[in-house]
């Protein structure tokens, strides 16, 4: 056996994926994601300024920064949580409309990361926001404005290219890889008795409690289950092949909505069990990548077209 | 952005997941995580940090998080419990979260940090009594 016929099967998995990776797609899609992650991230950004005001009051000694604050001695003062807020505000907002978006597009990036990280960095992180920041970073260093945006009013819209392919697949490997981590993260620390159910029933009750005894919204179907554990064995092996099952959904396309629609149920059973909220998954938005996000508004576009030309 | 830009990008984005998994110990940091959350199994009995308000005949009365750590987040107002336990620092908390009750809460007189432990699988099960409860710090509500 020659080292070339041991390398050609690894270099023509490589072509492959570099065929994937830079397969033509439509420069509506890219624009359509971008429309999407920014609509979410301004929308969190606006929701979310009472509960940044709120931690800006707390004392200094609670601030415990995490990922790119990590170096800050104390925590920042008002007028800084307000300044990065309304620059990620702005940016986000001009790169939704597609203007000025290699300014704007990493402008934003790295204020939302700012602004998202202050949210995490007083002594509990949250996972909620992870994906939508990194899609956000993908985003800005992406073309995607040459269509549905200001920056491209005017223009013919381009032919599918790959320069508009490479974006929309690495959003996909982004949602897909978290998904693989958080399962491998189970097998990690709970072994593969993980599998049995008594972990989850055990975090079920937990959380519960938790929320019930500092008097917040708690799940009274988690409670129910937690008395019947028979489920939460199916649960469990659920959970997994959902996670780990994940590049199915990129690899194997008759398996991609199958995948999504297990996902999004596992993130409801989540509200249900928990009254815990992941909103980029529950809205969709972290499974967009994987799909023809641009087709439906494409067609309500014709659709207004067609009305428009028929009345004259 | 080149062909070689974009395998830069991949290769970081790569690094962003994996990284987090394979250091030891694991990464659970933001956005940088190995998303650790319902992975754990914990104890059967687990101790829970919380805030009690006391009323006028010594009854607990239940405070809200933004009562107990001044945000909306639950997960939260725990951790800033536990935080204030582990530093020695539940007197400042105590002090904090009763300035914040008095101007809001006429029925609260004083003020409890507390850890209550609860087999929390048997507590829905109907065992309401907690197995053990520790009083960290006890202030004065100002009226």
């Amino acid at each position: 056996m020659t080292a070339a016929t041991v390398a050609s099967p690894i270099v023509r998995a490589a072509g492959r994926f570099d065929r994937w990776l830079f397969a033509p797609m439509p420069a509506r899609r890219v624009a359509a994601l971008r429309v999407l992650v920014c609509l979410y991230v301004l929308g969190w950004l606006l929701a979310r300024l009472p509960y940044l005001l709120d931690l800006a009051e707390l004392p200094d000694r609670r601030f415990a920064p995490v990922g790119v604050l990590a170096p800050l001695d104390g925590a920042p003062a008002r007028s800084a949580v307000i300044g990065a807020w309304a620059v990620a505000a702005l940016a986000t907002g001009a790169l939704l409309l597609g203007w000025r978006t290699r300014i704007v597009g990493p402008i934003s990036a790295v204020t939302v990361l700012v602004v998202t990280t202050y949210a995490n960095s007083w002594s509990q992180v949250f996972h909620t926001e992870n994906l939508a920041v990194l899609h956000l970073a993908v985003l800005a260093l992406a073309p995607c404005a040459a269509a549905w945006s200001l920056d491209a009013r005017g223009r013919p819209v381009p032919d599918d290219d790959e320069r508009f392919g490479w974006p929309v697949r690495c959003l996909a490997i982004v949602t897909v890889a978290s998904y693989v981590v958080a399962g491998w993260a189970k097998l990690d620390i709970g072994g593969f008795e993980w599998l049995s159910g008594d972990v989850l029933r055990t975090q079920v009750a937990f959380d519960n409690l938790r929320k019930i005894l500092l008097g917040d919204v708690h799940s009274p179907l988690g409670g129910w289950f937690v008395r019947h554990d028979v489920l939460f064995g199916v649960f469990a092996l659920a959970t997994l092949v959902i996670e780990l099952g994940a590049p199915l959904a990129l690899l194997v396309p008759r398996l991609r909505t199958p995948w999504v629609i297990g996902a999004w149920g596992f993130h409801v059973g989540i509200v249900a069990l928990m009254a815990i909220v992941f909103p980029y998954q529950l809205l969709g938005i972290a499974y967009a990548p994987l799909f023809a996000v641009e087709r439906p508004a494409e067609a309500v576009l014709r659709d207004r077209h067609r009305r428009s030309s028929a009345l004259e | 952005m080149s062909r070689r830009g974009v395998y830069i990008l991949l290769t970081v984005l790569v690094a962003v997941f994996v990284y987090p998994v394979v250091r030891r110990p694991p990464v659970d940091s933001f956005p940088l995580s190995n998303y650790p959350m319902f992975a754990s199994r914990g104890a059967d009995v687990s101790s829970f940090p919380t805030v009690v308000g006391i009323g006028a005949d010594g009854d607990d009365i239940d405070l809200t998080p933004e009562l107990i750590a001044g945000t909306d987040q639950v997960i939260h107002a725990a951790e800033t419990i536990r935080y204030a336990i582990r530093n020695d620092d539940t007197a400042s908390l105590c002090g904090e979260i009763a300035a914040r009750v008095a101007e809001s809460r006429r029925d609260v007189r004083a003020i409890e940090v507390v850890v209550v432990r609860y087999d929390a699988i048997a507590w829905f099960e109907g065992e309401r009594e907690p197995v053990d409860r520790q009083v960290f710090s006890r202030c004065e509500v100002q009226s």
